[in-house]
């Protein structure tokens, strides 16, 4: 089977490179657009398919790249191969300095539009600069690349670039979504909170993504400048972006989306160009209502662009070849590892320490101290004065009747939300207000009550969860490096998985039941090595059997010396896995005590089934 | 658990196996109940009992997974909240949902929204509630955001009355509020139940809920575990290990 | 720059400002309505400019035949959806007929305050009928895809412009020619009836708002989806309203912009944007906010394209930025909840 892949591959990159050879010469024309667009588009598809953020502006970058190259080249006598390196890098940094604003950390509409205002911004400059830009009449002394003589001007040869430009692309985003980096940008679209919770720090990933499409943009432009000699303009104004975000949204999230998209648009030009009567020049009136319809009717039917039925192909595929090989059964006990990961190993000590009998008594083993904790919304004080301390290697339940402020208490204690006032001690140092990202750096991350997986794979998800603990950013992705960590995250991956009893590992984690998808949750947060757990109602949902199964999963963390804070509604598993209980009432403590004491507590008792105590 | 009796006469409200489930988390397990014309009828429940989930499943806040309801003998299963409104089945939410930046009077001017043709009679349910909630009459200008919790509740009671309802469901309506607002809010339902408005109470303070009501369903884990005449269940033990655990599950 | 100067800019700046500040409201009265952020609404103030202009001069109806046009889908949508095969040849023939029906009383040499009226409804029956065919069934895909959307939608009805109007520029009577001097500036009458019809738009917009029974669920309908269908007041049906009330309002928009500055088929997106630009100064969810930000970017305007001509509307939209910026650090963090 794999030499059937291999082969299809080379047949595939036989045909791409014969081509021009086999279709009329017209198309060689064709060609190069479709790729020079799939280039850009595949950068887009990072953006809007991949990463969820929707750039109206990415024309701009192909213009900086396109007058880049050729200004410097034509007007500053720079080589001009040097020149399509110089255009990509002034796109890039335009696209940093774009993105430095913190809108980009702003989701969905205020991004989508200062990237709208920034592109029409760059459209008046290209217009305006008329004595380095040649105006709205364009730029003409484009100068040729050549290269040993060869000179590529010919559509025939010039396609050979665009290919090699089109094929990076999609090389380099094909790498980047399955590294390390890729799987935070995926992880990001899913839910930020969740993505912040294991460590991930969202803006900069975004930046590093931004900055990507943007160069990829910029060499597409500079590419374009040289194969049509001539730019204005015009060709990167905001119907230049529309273009570009049709063929990203029609691709979808894969890795060959662009490419699909650039080739379904540019054939739809050459159609309505060449069916529709010139007579009127009505063709390009038809071009832009079809953009326009194409756009509404698939958000309508698919929001999701052409990806879904294409992955259905490459399932179909990837299911006719070799399957990944079942996971060897890792051992389920959780000694210390031999290729323990040197960083933050060391702070998983008291594990150690509390399975060989002996109690944590050092300050430094304290979990979490919460002193005083406030937060309120508006005139509602959701949290008002509490405190409590979780030790090492310790179960503390947090309940309370609906409403009393746990859900709350538990976002600001995570970093999700900011305290109105008091303190957040995690192993004795402050760290009120931390983000929940710088959290999951401290050892401290959470689970969430509406399970927020991130849409990939079981094991992906828990290799997320190993993301603090491995290292490899968005250019790491993008040329393959980091191989020795992915191997390593996959195995601390695996052995979380096996820790929480899950076995379905290429299984989509958002398909699993809901009982699964909990345990899941559970283990991405193991991949982490915390030292203090945060469980927000992990056994809603599941069946009897699974409660016991994840009771008994509770105390064999406790026992390894994990701090735990469980806030749970089923009061039979709370009662029989915590050590300790706070009880929260009116966003106070009410009571605090062992399982049993809370149980008899009158307090508690009026709390919960009313004052009006019998 | 539920019992068979009180299906057989002819309920105003009748929910028949009802099945939510959120995302694959099963909420609501086949739950049925029925409330007769006049009466009191209260769900108690623990947190997560699946309370919420069946008030919203009943209203078509919340699609339901199987399961019919039927109310003064229409089937309304499919029906959405702003049409049972209409129908004179109005919800009062745990979150109140009130209009914050409006006034008093405009968010219970907006609760007879679908009435506003009959003038006269508007004016005189405007009265009456002002009436049974002098303090919402003191306010009538102040805007519904500003106001406290228990003002909050009051209003979000006194908008559900202007619609003019046969059957209204409170869900939780003593959430968050201090000891002395809870009797308050309490009273008021008694007022209405004199008036001969039905009511479907869901709480989760227990004691209160079942000394108010005629008859009591016990909710635990998305399933009727006990279904009987309030009296009855107010000496359940049943009804102390659903809210504080009947024991350890681990060994 | 001279006092009169500036007082000439002021005034043309406000002039400009009124017209961004009536886009600004129904961006916003669409915005709070259904959160979408309408890229496409600059396309109903060319909608409303051209329709009026064809409908006095009778050289093109296209404003009424998209508006019948929209009315047929809505027709189909609704019946297929309720499964009416049987009726499914009424809304295609009840268009031509319509069609049929106004290309036999072509030309039209309507007075022009009747062609406005009679725009203006054309365009919010078209805005009103996009929301039913495009913006309704995408409810629960989210802020993102109803912006894609509506940029489709921008295409599409600035291409259809084109296909019914042509590339020309088109000139609409106005109310009253000539000027007047006040305090050593002559201010023109449409200047004048500008800023008038905007203030008499307002008084309309405020009490519809503040004192119809109507206009509160409307607002309603915005501040709390679900206590609005508590109540009865289905969203749906309020989306459809406030689409029909922005479209209107920016229809109108046109009409009094077209004798100060020319009516095209591609004059919607520039203004749509410094509109949007407005309401996002004024908050992006209040009224007085949109209209003091959209009087504010026509001044900054004026005042930008005097001094430096060329980069005037650079400008204007580079204020998006700053903006959003403080918006976004003022506001919460991001990534709570």
């Amino acid at each position: 089977m794999r030499a059937w892949q291999a082969l299809l591959g080379v047949g595939g990159a036989a045909l791409l490179v014969a081509l021009p050879w086999l279709l009329p010469p017209f198309y060689a024309n064709l060609l190069c657009f479709i790729a020079i667009y799939g280039g850009v588009a595949t950068g887009l598809i990072l953006l809007t398919g991949y990463a969820g953020l929707v750039s109206l502006g990415q024309g701009a970058f192909y213009g900086i790249g396109a007058y880049g190259a050729v200004v410097l080249a034509g007007s500053y006598g720079v080589d001009p191969w040097l020149s399509l390196l110089l255009g990509t890098l002034l796109a890039a940094t335009a696209g940093y300095l774009v993105g430095l604003l913190p809108i980009l950390r702003h989701s969905g509409h205020y991004l989508a539009l200062a990237k709208l205002a920034w592109g029409i911004i760059a459209t008046i400059l290209f217009t305006q600069l008329a004595s380095i830009t040649g105006g709205p009449n364009g730029f003409t002394h484009v100068p040729v690349l050549s290269l040993f003589g060869l000179d590529f001007i010919d559509p025939g040869h010039f396609y050979y670039l665009t290919l090699v430009f089109a094929v990076l692309a999609v090389a380099a985003l094909a790498s980047l979504i399955r590294s390390r980096a890729g799987r935070a940008v995926r992880a990001m679209r899913s839910s930020e909170a969740a993505a912040a919770s294991v460590g991930m720090e969202v803006g900069r990933i975004k930046l590093q993504v931004f900055v990507l499409a943007a160069a990829l943009a910029g060499l597409g432009g500079a590419l374009f400048a040289y194969f049509i000699a001539f730019i204005s303009p015009s060709a990167f104004d905001l119907g230049a972006s529309i273009r570009l975000l049709t063929m990203a949204m029609i691709g979808g999230a894969h890795p060959l989306g662009g490419v699909v998209g650039a080739a379904v648009v540019t054939l739809l030009d050459d159609v309505l160009q060449n069916v529709i009567p010139n007579a009127s020049g009505q063709a390009g009136l038809v071009q832009v209502i079809a953009y326009g319809a194409i756009l509404v009717g698939l958000m309508l039917v698919s929001p999701r662009g052409l990806e879904p039925l294409l992955t259905r192909v490459w399932r179909l595929r990837l299911r006719a070849g070799p399957a990944e090989p079942p996971a060897p059964a890792a051992p389920v006990a959780a000694a210390p590892e031999p290729g323990a990961l040197p960083t933050e190993a060391r702070e998983t000590a008291p594990a150690a320490t509390a399975a060989s009998g002996e109690p944590p008594a050092a300050a430094g083993l304290t979990g979490l101290q919460v002193r005083g904790l406030g937060r309120r919304f508006g005139g509602l004080q959701a949290v008002d004065d509490l405190s409590f301390e979780l030790r090492a290697g310790e179960i503390l339940g947090l309940i309370g009747p609906n409403g009393a402020g746990k859900t709350t208490a538990f976002n600001v204690i995570s970093g999700l939300l900011p305290p109105s006032e008091g303190r957040v001690l995690l192993g004795g140092d402050d760290v009120t207000a931390a983000a929940a990202q710088r959290m999951a750096r401290r050892g401290l991350t959470r689970t969430f009550q509406n399970t927020a997986l991130f849409e990939m794979s079981v094991l992906e998800n828990v290799m997320a969860g190993c993301y603090i603990r491995t290292r490899g950013g968005v250019w790491a992705g993008v040329l393959g490096l980091g191989r020795a960590d992915e191997a390593r995250a996959r195995r601390e991956a695996r052995r979380a998985l096996a820790r929480v009893g899950l076995t379905e590992l290429a299984a989509d984690a958002p398909s699993l039941p809901v009982g699964k998808q909990r345990l899941l949750e559970v283990a991405r947060s193991l991949a982490m090595r915390p030292r203090v757990l945060l469980l927000d109602e992990p056994a809603a949902g599941l069946r009897y059997a699974e409660k016991r199964e994840l009771a008994g999963l509770l105390s064999a963390l406790r026992d390894e010396g994990l701090a735990i804070l469980l806030v749970e509604h089923d009061m039979d598993l709370v009662m029989s896995v915590a050590d300790r209980i706070v009880v929260m009432n009116y966003g106070q403590t009410l009571t605090e005590g062992t399982p049993e004491q809370v149980r008899q507590d009158p307090e508690v008792i009026a709390a919960y089934l009313g004052l009006d105590a019998a | 658990m539920s019992s068979p009796e009180r299906r057989s006469d002819g309920a105003l409200l009748q929910v028949e196996g009802l099945e939510v489930a959120y995302g694959g988390v099963q909420a609501l397990g086949g739950v049925s109940l029925a409330v007769r014309a006049g009466e009191v009828v209260t769900v108690i429940g623990a947190n997560g009992a699946g309370k919420t989930s069946l008030v919203h499943a009943i209203t078509g806040v919340a699609p339901k997974r199987a399961g019919r309801v039927t109310f003064d003998g229409d089937d309304v299963s499919r029906s959405t909240p702003e049409v049972l409104v209409g129908r004179g089945l109005t919800l009062v939410p745990e979150r109140r949902e009130l209009f914050g930046a409006l006034s008093v009077q405009d968010n219970l001017r907006l609760g007879a929204f679908l009435r506003s043709s009959r003038g006269a009679r508007v004016r005189r349910d405007l009265e009456r509630v002002y009436e049974i909630f002098p303090r919402l009459a003191e306010r009538r200008r102040q805007r519904a955001g500003t106001m406290s919790g228990g003002e909050q509740q009051m209003l979000a009671l006194g908008r559900a009355m202007m619609s003019d309802p046969r059957l209204l469901l409170l869900d939780e309506p003593s959430l968050g509020l201090a000891p002395l607002v809870v009797q308050e809010i309490l009273r008021v339902i008694e007022a209405l139940r004199e008036e001969g408005v039905t009511v479907l109470l869901i709480e989760q303070n227990a004691r209160a809920a079942l000394k108010l009501a005629d008859y009591g369903y016990l909710l635990e884990a998305g399933e009727v575990l006990v279904a009987a005449p309030a009296e009855q269940l107010e000496h359940d033990e049943r009804v102390r290990d659903a809210y504080l655990g009947a024991g350890p599950v681990v060994p | 720059m001279t006092m009169g100067t500036a007082l000439f800019l002021l005034v043309t700046g406000l002039t400009n400002g009124a017209i961004y500040a009536l886009l600004g409201l129904g961006l916003v009265l669409i915005y709070n309505v259904t959160r979408v952020i309408n890229i496409a609404q600059g396309e109903f103030v060319m909608l409303g400019a051209l329709t009026a202009v064809g409908l006095t001069t009778g050289e093109a109806t296209g404003g009424i035949t998209l508006a019948i046009l929209a009315g047929a889908s809505w027709g189909l949508l609704v019946l297929l959806l309720r499964r009416r095969w049987a009726l499914l040849w009424l809304p295609p023939a009840g268009a031509l007929a319509l069609w049929w029906l106004v290309r036999a009383v072509e030309p039209f040499h309507l007075p022009p305050i009747v062609a406005v009226l009679v725009a203006t409804i054309a365009v919010a029956f078209v805005g009103a009928a996009l929301y039913r065919l495009t913006i309704q069934p995408a409810a629960a895909a989210g802020e993102v895809v109803f912006l894609i959307i509506t940029t489709g939608l921008y295409l599409g009805l600035q291409g259809l412009g084109l296909v019914f109007w042509g590339p020309g520029s088109f000139s609409f009577p106005s109310i009253h020619a000539g000027k007047i001097a006040a305090a050593g500036v002559r201010v023109s009458y449409q200047s004048l009836f500008v800023l008038a019809a905007t203030l008499l738009v307002l008084a309309l917009l405020w009490l519809f708002f503040e004192r119809t029974l109507f206009g509160k669920a409307l607002r309603a309908a915005a501040m709390n989806r679900l206590g609005a269908r508590l109540v009865g007041i289905s969203p749906e049906r309020a989306g459809l309203v406030a689409f029909a009330i922005s479209a209107g309002i920016s229809a109108l928009a046109g009409v009094l912009i077209a004798p100060v500055t020319y009516a095209t088929y591609d004059m919607g997106l520039g203004l749509g944007l410094k509109g949007f630009v407005g309401a996002v100064i004024g908050g992006l969810s209040g009224y007085p906010g949109a209209v003091l930000g959209g009087l504010a970017i026509g001044v900054l305007e004026a005042f930008a394209a005097y001094t430096t001509s060329a980069y005037g509307e650079a400008i204007v939209y580079a204020l998006i930025i700053p903006i959003l910026l403080l918006r976004v650090l003022t506001g919460r963090r991001g990534a709570a909840t």
